[in-house]
């Protein structure tokens, strides 16, 4: 998304949800991760949660409607995994998206081609 | 009643092309410059009178959701754009009233918000121990009243959507928070405005004037460290806190900077996160100035304005901020 969160989508209709290399680098090392409670449903557009480095916070935002299924406790202990590995073991929630939910149509979402297009105009 | 001062801040300053830079590139003066028309213009609002910490939040929160609800008025539009434009293969038209109604919205974005406070007691706490604070915690920093405040209203604790942790608000510190698009500004992610705000702070201590009635600086030799915020003493003596919060990339909150604060509020505990961390203030470490806290914001709000390349400043002053209700 244009406000640099990944989801990548299994055929079961569950996903993972995390936040791009860019939005790691701008942010600086995370030192606290917030996120939801198992069982929160979250609509596209909503906070997901923050992310805490040594000077700043900044709100995570839910690619598309869905519920938590699962969150990435290592990050309580380790969060400066997001900065390591955002895009594979830095995810933050494992989410059963709404039945209604096809991403190829989801507002907002891109894929890899169309983000890295936005980050250019980012400068 | 208030009053509105308009002062230009004239720069032929070179554009610096890094993000960021060290502490040690003092002859940079720009870390980034406006790419929209409407980061032009600074605005600093300058609140002359103490108020309820909770107030000054509330002003805040006022102002970023303003800046929220325009970005999502104005990013629905460009996607519908995009949709008709697809949709029509691009022989989609708009009338011309139509337009000149879009073209109005477009131009709504606000400018970038300096507000300048002081506030009644006040200990806040961040994001990362709000899980952990306990009760007595909190009463013990609520029953803290050093001798010399008795006057003053004992300190709240209030919790806040910042980075950091606790930290002290009170009468004798300036607060500055900063409410800015970062989009709005060349290559200027959040550690950047981290940065930009840790520099400015750093030229004020250096720059402000002892007195009112002379031309003599300050002087005071700061730096950034390892942990948060702007210290002296070579870096063993802390005089300015530094958080912010980012949503949708418009920011908040800022930093605190000890002016002519009783100290005993902060050494007295241990603060943002920190064992054995001192705290000190302009007047402990130049006992023969005679500072306030407004002519610290102002000095600060001049620093961050030739920090972020904007070209005119326009202050406003408000003594009552009650004003506000009746001017939404």
């Amino acid at each position: 998304t244009s406000q640099h969160e990944w989801i990548a989508v299994h055929q079961d209709k569950t996903a993972f949800v995390g936040i791009t290399k860019y939005a790691t680098d701008a942010l600086g090392d995370a030192t606290y991760v917030e996120l939801p409670e198992v069982g929160t449903e979250i609509a596209q557009g909503e906070s997901l949660g923050s992310i805490e480095s040594v000077k700043s916070a900044s709100e995570i935002y839910q690619p598309a409607d869905g519920t938590v299924e699962e969150i990435n406790t290592n990050l309580e202990e380790n969060p400066g995994v997001v900065n390591e590995d955002p895009m594979g073991d830095g995810w933050l929630v494992k989410m059963k998206l709404g039945e209604g939910v096809n991403v190829e149509q989801v507002e907002g979402l891109m894929s890899l081609e169309q983000y890295e297009k936005t980050l250019v105009h980012d400068d | 009643m208030s009053r509105c001062i308009r002062q230009s801040v004239c720069t032929n300053f070179n554009v610096c092309r890094r993000q960021c830079f060290s502490t040690y590139a003092s002859a940079l003066k720009e870390m980034t410059h406006p790419i929209k028309p409407s980061a032009q213009t600074l605005r600093h609002l300058q609140f002359t009178q103490r108020i309820p910490f909770q107030k000054g939040l509330e002003i805040q929160e006022t102002l970023v959701r303003a800046n929220l609800d325009i970005k999502d008025i104005q990013s629905k539009i460009e996607r519908k754009l995009i949709q008709l434009d697809e949709e029509y293969k691009g022989t989609a038209t708009i009338n011309d009233n139509e337009k000149r109604i879009l073209d109005k919205v477009m131009a709504m974005k606000p400018n970038p918000i300096i507000l300048t406070f002081e506030f009644e007691p006040t200990y806040t706490g961040g994001k990362r121990i709000k899980k952990t604070m306990t009760p007595d915690q909190i009463a013990a920093y609520e029953s803290f009243i050093p001798e010399t405040q008795k006057d003053n209203p004992r300190p709240k604790f209030v919790q806040v959507e910042r980075g950091g942790q606790v930290t002290f608000h009170g009468p004798g510190q300036i607060v500055i928070y900063i409410i800015l698009d970062l989009k709005t500004f060349q290559s200027f992610p959040a550690k950047c405005l981290v940065s930009c705000i840790e520099q400015a702070t750093i030229r004020t201590l250096k720059n402000t004037k002892m007195c009112d009635d002379t031309d003599k600086p300050l002087n005071l030799d700061a730096m950034t460290t390892k942990d948060t915020g702007v210290w002296v003493e070579n870096g063993k003596k802390k005089v300015a806190s530094v958080g912010i919060h980012v949503r949708r990339s418009i920011t908040s909150h800022g930093v605190a900077i000890n002016v002519n604060t009783d100290l005993s509020y902060m050494n007295s505990f241990e603060m943002c996160g920190l064992k054995n961390t001192l705290t000190t203030s302009i007047m402990e470490q130049r006992p023969d100035a005679v500072v306030n806290v407004q002519s610290v914001a102002i000095s600060f709000v001049k620093e961050m304005t030739k920090l972020l390349g904007i070209k005119t400043l326009e202050r406003m002053q408000i003594d009552d901020v009650n004003i506000l209700k009746k001017n939404p």
